[in-house]
């Protein structure tokens, strides 16, 4: 029930995202309208399918919080970058990010619906599971990079601008994106808020690994790559803040701490880690 | 920071107070985490050594990369870094300082040009009646309000948040604090392990890193140790019922499970492996026209023949010599002492291996005549594996960290709001002019103008 639900949610963001780029392409805000409609559509489906999986997980007598495996993560990210992307977009009042985030969301839903069988069954905790504290672990994790993930789509977007115009030249062109500092400036706003949820979400991670391991921190390959990505972070913001840095430079950070997120994320489960049983 | 001029002078201090150091620094420590996920660390390193070349091996010891997190060049990146970070934060402290104690400015030139005209308005009565009521509004929305008077005109100011320039220290703060912590945990902590048969108890652990032995001063019983499967085979449940004893009485007990430690006399346990091992073995005994069964562990002692004799279980072994389950026991009677094996499967093996017994002497399980001993069985029992420590410096981190995201609402969602108001007299009529400045979030500002406007006309009309 809940897969077949989170596969429809699939499809509108597939929808969606083709949407958002023909209104990128022909620059016709009905597109973008039925886009932002298609998306919000897609989010409230992949909501209810969260919900009724998390309900489901009860009705078979192992309730948790659908955040304990792979599958369920991706579907988790996806549901986090979307969320971010609308509230976003509800704020700049511009849709130009569309293109290049929903992409992601559409990307890890597809990825997700692709598992094997067993991965997308409920499953019942293990007990390093077993703990109050996955959910808010979880959630602060994925909320940071969805957040990232926003900046990602925007540092492209700087670059697409640039590519558009034809030229370097910051001031004119670009026709309906917007300039390049209003691109920098949510570039750093998105990160903030990935920065904190972050920091949060190894705040979180450590107070867990403190009851469950038995060390707040153990130098695991995922504890040590989130606070690779957290670092490369703070450089940015350092360098922003302190430095002066901005255009360019901060979109290519952006682009880079995107790569560490996906590392921390997925690269990890090749290594030998303590979170191996998100494989 | 980098173009502040320092009033310090010294080399060391203009080098550390340096925010490209900062940037090179997290960068470099970053690229050295990243080696330290790629390459074996600790235990898992001397088995990956040692398939390496001699002399590569040799070179990857002496660039410690092997245990890279606990080595002196981290250790010193990390070092750099914090006082890096104390040097940048009490060079720019000053500044912040005088930008939270600035006296306000409500007469400042060009400060209410280009108003937009809602914020612009004649009120009733006198510049002091208007200015009076403008007070009482600024005091109500942000408590404390300045007055500055010349001639007929009055200005006001008001202010929220300064303390939002110390946001960043606090951050800061919360970094050198973890960093106090991990410090503190390091020196006076310590980590180990111990296996703990059911049944069996312990009264030290071994240190992590090849570190030794250490006592703990009390004894840890396991009493019970279970493990719950679901039907799909995964896990379900591990735990293991503790006592904790001194002097043989027992102090405490409790339930040990994953995410479940336990706290004795501030050392802490934690639910962390489990395996089977060979238990207590069943001996069958015949001799005298009697049977008898035995059960006994591996180091136990029983009477035998009228207490003439006493056996010992000197090793048990689940599968010796691909022979099956057996047991080595040490009889002792009066000054004689022997030892031989005792198989459980003894039938067939002397069916495949006619005479064994006769010919090595160890094999024969009726050496201790007219005594014959039999193997029932092992019954396998389970280990506990319990991670073992202390870290006083825990709470010193959950502190460092509630500074860090204190500090971070500090610096992302607050900031220094000044409201200036002047009244004067225009056309006859009192004039009310509203500005504002801030150090960020302009669209809050606004808002808050917008309100004391309002209020302040709501109040009038």
């Amino acid at each position: 029930m809940n897969t077949k639900m989170l596969g429809w949610a699939t499809v509108i963001y597939l929808l969606a995202m083709a949407f958002y780029l023909i209104r990128l392409l022909r620059d016709d805000e009905y597109w973008g309208k039925l886009a932002t409609g298609t998306a919000f559509v897609g989010l409230a489906l992949h909501t209810i399918g969260i919900v009724v999986r998390w309900w489901e997980s009860y009705r078979l007598g192992i309730g948790h919080a659908p955040l304990a495996n792979f599958y369920e993560s991706m579907i988790f990210f996806s549901w986090a970058i979307m969320l971010l992307y609308l509230v976003t977009e509800w704020r700049i009042k511009n849709r130009v990010i569309g293109p290049f985030v929903t992409p992601v969301a559409f990307l890890s839903m597809a990825y997700a619906s692709l598992s094997p069988d067993e991965a997308t069954r409920i499953q019942p905790l293990i007990p390093a599971l077993q703990s109050n504290w996955l959910t808010s672990h979880v959630v602060t994790c994925f909320m940071g990079y969805g957040a990232f993930t926003i900046a990602f789509g925007l540092g492209v977007l700087f670059f697409a601008r640039r590519f558009v115009s034809g030229s370097g030249n910051p001031g004119k062109g670009g026709g309906h994106f917007p300039d390049e500092g209003t691109i920098e400036e949510l570039i750093y706003h998105s990160t903030i808020m990935g920065f904190i949820f972050l920091s949060l979400g190894i705040i979180t991670g450590s107070v867990w690994a403190n009851f469950a391991w038995g060390a707040y921190w153990s130098w695991d390959p995922k504890e040590t790559w989130s606070l690779i990505t957290w670092l490369i972070y703070a450089a940015l913001l350092h360098a922003r803040l302190v430095r002066g840095w901005r255009g360019k430079r901060v979109a290519i950070m952006a682009i880079a701490g995107f790569a560490s997120v996906l590392f921390t994320y997925l690269g990890v489960n090749y290594l030998d880690s303590l979170h191996s049983y998100l494989l | 920071m980098q173009e502040q001029k320092s009033p310090k002078k010294n080399p060391v201090w203009s080098f550390f107070s340096s925010v490209r150091l900062t940037l090179v620094l997290l960068i470099i420590i970053a690229l050295a985490a990243v080696v330290g996920t790629v390459i074996p660390q600790q235990e898992a390193a001397n088995e990956s050594l040692q398939k390496l070349p001699p002399a590569l091996a040799g070179i990857v010891r002496a660039l410690q990369v092997t245990d890279l997190y606990r080595s002196p060049w981290f250790l010193l990146l990390m070092g750099l870094l914090t006082a890096n970070l104390v040097v940048c934060s009490l060079n720019r402290l000053p500044v912040s300082l005088r930008l939270y104690r600035r006296k306000p400015e409500p007469d400042r030139a060009g400060l209410y040009e280009d108003l937009p005209p809602e914020r612009v308005f004649a009120a009733q009565g006198s510049v002091e009646d208007a200015a009076a009521r403008m007070e009482q509004v600024l005091k109500k929305s942000h408590g404390s309000v300045e007055r500055k008077q010349d001639g007929e005109t009055v200005w006001l100011s008001a202010h929220r948040g300064a303390w939002s320039y110390f946001g960043v220290y606090v951050i800061h703060a919360g970094v050198l604090v973890i960093i106090l912590g991990a410090v503190i945990g390091s020196i006076l902590g310590f980590d180990g392990h111990v296996n703990i048969p059911e049944g069996g108890s312990a009264d030290g652990i071994e240190l992590r890193g090849g570190k030794g032995e250490m006592k703990l001063g009390f004894d840890v019983r396991c009493d019970d140790f279970n493990v719950e499967f679901y039907d799909s085979g995964m896990p379900k449940l591990y735990r293991s019922d503790l006592s904790f004893l001194k002097g043989g009485e027992i102090r405490a007990r409790g339930v040990l499970m994953v995410n479940h430690p336990l706290e004795f006399e501030g050392i802490r346990f934690y639910q962390s492996t489990y395996g089977q091992i060979p238990g207590e073995a069943v001996l069958s005994i015949e001799g005298k026209g009697q049977r008898a069964v035995k059960r006994a562990r591996q180091g136990e002692r029983f009477a035998i023949d009228g207490g003439k004799a006493h056996v010992e279980i000197l090793r048990i072994e689940g599968n010796l010599m691909r022979m099956g389950p057996a047991v080595k026991i040490g009889i002792t009677a009066g000054d004689r002492a022997l030892s031989f094996w005792v198989f459980k499967f003894i039938d067939a093996i002397e069916e495949q291996n006619p005479g064994i017994t006769s010919q090595v002497p160890q094999f024969n399980a009726g050496l201790y005549k007219p005594y014959r001993f039999g193997l029932e069985g092992i019954e396998t029992s389970f280990y506990t594996g319990l991670k073992v420590n202390r870290d006083p410096g825990v709470p010193v981190v959950g502190a460092g960290a509630s500074l860090l995201v204190a500090g971070f609402l500090l610096t992302f969602f607050s900031s220094h709001r000044q409201v200036f108001v002047r009244v004067d007299r225009r056309h006859g009529k009192a004039r009310l002019s509203v500005a504002g400045r801030c150090n960020r979030d302009a669209v809050k500002l606004d808002r808050e103008i917008g309100q004391i406007v309002r209020l302040y006309r709501g109040e009038t009309a």
